[in-house]
């Protein structure tokens, strides 16, 4: 039963942004800096630490792998015609991850890509959140993630893959900060409730 | 593609606009142009139309004080509507109705108090003429305001600009309405419901329908640029 004793060893307040590291995002500051004042060399940092996190979150809002790869570059071009929009010394991450919401939600507007890419979904690379995330059953718990509805899937892999604070995932997704933990908590409890179902 | 090979492709765009650029300021620093643009304000409208006619009645407390409580109020409206030029940051829908809700409420309290105070001074038969001369006089003071943040917004990468709009748009009206409280003397409920508090909604109105619009005409750029370019016909 490892997924269940996953499941149920699961912390309620468990928060990766405790452990982010701090240098690793001063380090990136200056470099989103370094970008704004015309050196596009120093957003290789940038574009190589937040790659693998933006493709997938657009992968988890998509559920489409070709379509989160159209849209992770298009996110890093809006990054780069919006890179005034930084606020030197703030936290690039939840600045880099509201554009890709912003491409996302767009391009779900825009409804052009939609009938073409509809059944390409991704569980594969579903991220996971963090009590789950060394599960051996991993095909299963990532469908079972990406059967969640989308307003709860979100907040929770952004507290708990990310690591994004409550008061984050609120700014990011317009809600206030007790909403989106409410969701992050009502996905947890039916990701562990659809875990159950399949044992 | 592996990230090499995308980093690539992507450095050879972004090298086609590699210019410096100039950071957005925090708002703290907006914070002194937006005080010079109220006080200019203020400063033409005394020196055009006068203090209200009771002024000296209210004394310099009661004619002041309402206004700077609704200047806070409309400070804070406007900055927080301007919060939402950076992403991942910004508005969410209870801050606005709160914002909203908050903002007229403050308009309805600082008038029933200037009332108690004032001369009570109704406008009577004028009722029609003053109702036009309040509303437009405080629609055109609110525009300028308006117009000054839909640019900031537009400055920025604005995410929900129907909400920032609207937020703005009551802040606008807010502010105008605190400036307008200085010539205006009239504090019967109909003058003020039907002038000042029209204007507000109607500002606020106005916040939302710049942020929808600009909504809709970018989401229509989006899709025109996203669509696939049409085959030609045989």
């Amino acid at each position: 039963m490892p997924i269940q004793r996953a499941a149920d060893a699961a912390p309620s307040s468990a928060r990766a942004s405790d452990t982010r590291d701090a240098s690793v995002s001063g380090h990136l500051n200056a470099s989103m800096a370094a970008y704004q004042a015309g050196n596009i060399d120093a957003f290789e940092v940038v574009y190589h630490h937040l790659r693998p996190k933006l493709r997938r979150y657009l992968g988890s809002l998509t559920l489409n792998a070709t379509l989160a790869d159209d849209l992770l570059q298009e996110t890093f071009l809006q990054m780069h015609r919006s890179r005034h929009t930084y606020l030197p010394g703030r936290p690039v991450e939840p600045w880099a991850f509201g554009i890709a919401r912003h491409v996302f939600l767009m391009d779900r507007r825009s409804g052009i890509r939609r009938k073409r890419d509809q059944h390409d979904a991704i569980p594969d690379e579903m991220p996971l959140p963090e009590p789950f995330s060394d599960s051996t059953d991993r095909t299963h718990l990532q469908r079972a993630v990406a059967t969640l509805p989308e307003a709860s899937r979100e907040p929770l892999l952004l507290h708990h893959v990310w690591g994004f604070s409550f008061q984050e995932v609120g700014d990011l997704l317009g809600l206030r900060a007790g909403t989106a933990k409410v969701r992050a908590h009502r996905a947890m409890q039916q990701l562990r409730s659809l875990i159950r179902g399949k044992e | 593609m592996s990230p090499e090979q995308s980093w690539k492709s992507l450095r050879d765009d972004l090298a086609a606009d590699p210019a410096p650029v100039k950071p957005l300021r925090p708002l703290r620093a907006l914070a002194p142009w937006g005080l010079l643009i109220v006080l200019g304000l203020l400063t033409v409208l005394i020196a055009t139309v006068g203090l209200r006619e009771d002024a000296a009645s209210l004394g310099p407390i009661w004619l002041w004080l309402p206004s700077l409580i609704e200047l806070a109020m409309a400070v804070w409206l406007l900055a927080a509507g301007l919060e939402e030029t950076t992403p991942g940051r910004g508005l969410n829908k209870r801050m606005v109705a709160v914002g909203v809700g908050t903002g007229i409420l403050t308009h309805c309290a600082v008038t029933v108090l200037t009332q108690q105070k004032g001369s009570g001074l109704s406008t009577g038969s004028m009722a029609a003429g003053k109702l036009f001369s309040c509303f437009g006089a405080e629609l055109l003071l609110a525009i300028p305001i308006l117009v000054v943040a839909a640019l900031i917004l537009r400055r920025g990468l604005t995410t929900r600009p129907a909400r920032a709009g609207i937020a703005v748009g009551i802040g606008a009206g807010v502010c105008a309405d605190a400036l307008w409280r200085l010539i205006c003397p009239y504090g019967d409920f109909r003058h003020v419901l039907s002038a000042h508090l029209t204007s507000i909604i109607c500002v606020l109105f106005l916040g939302w329908l710049v942020g929808y619009g600009w909504d809709r005409w970018r989401l229509r750029n989006w899709r025109r640029k996203a669509a696939p370019p049409s085959s030609p016909s045989s």
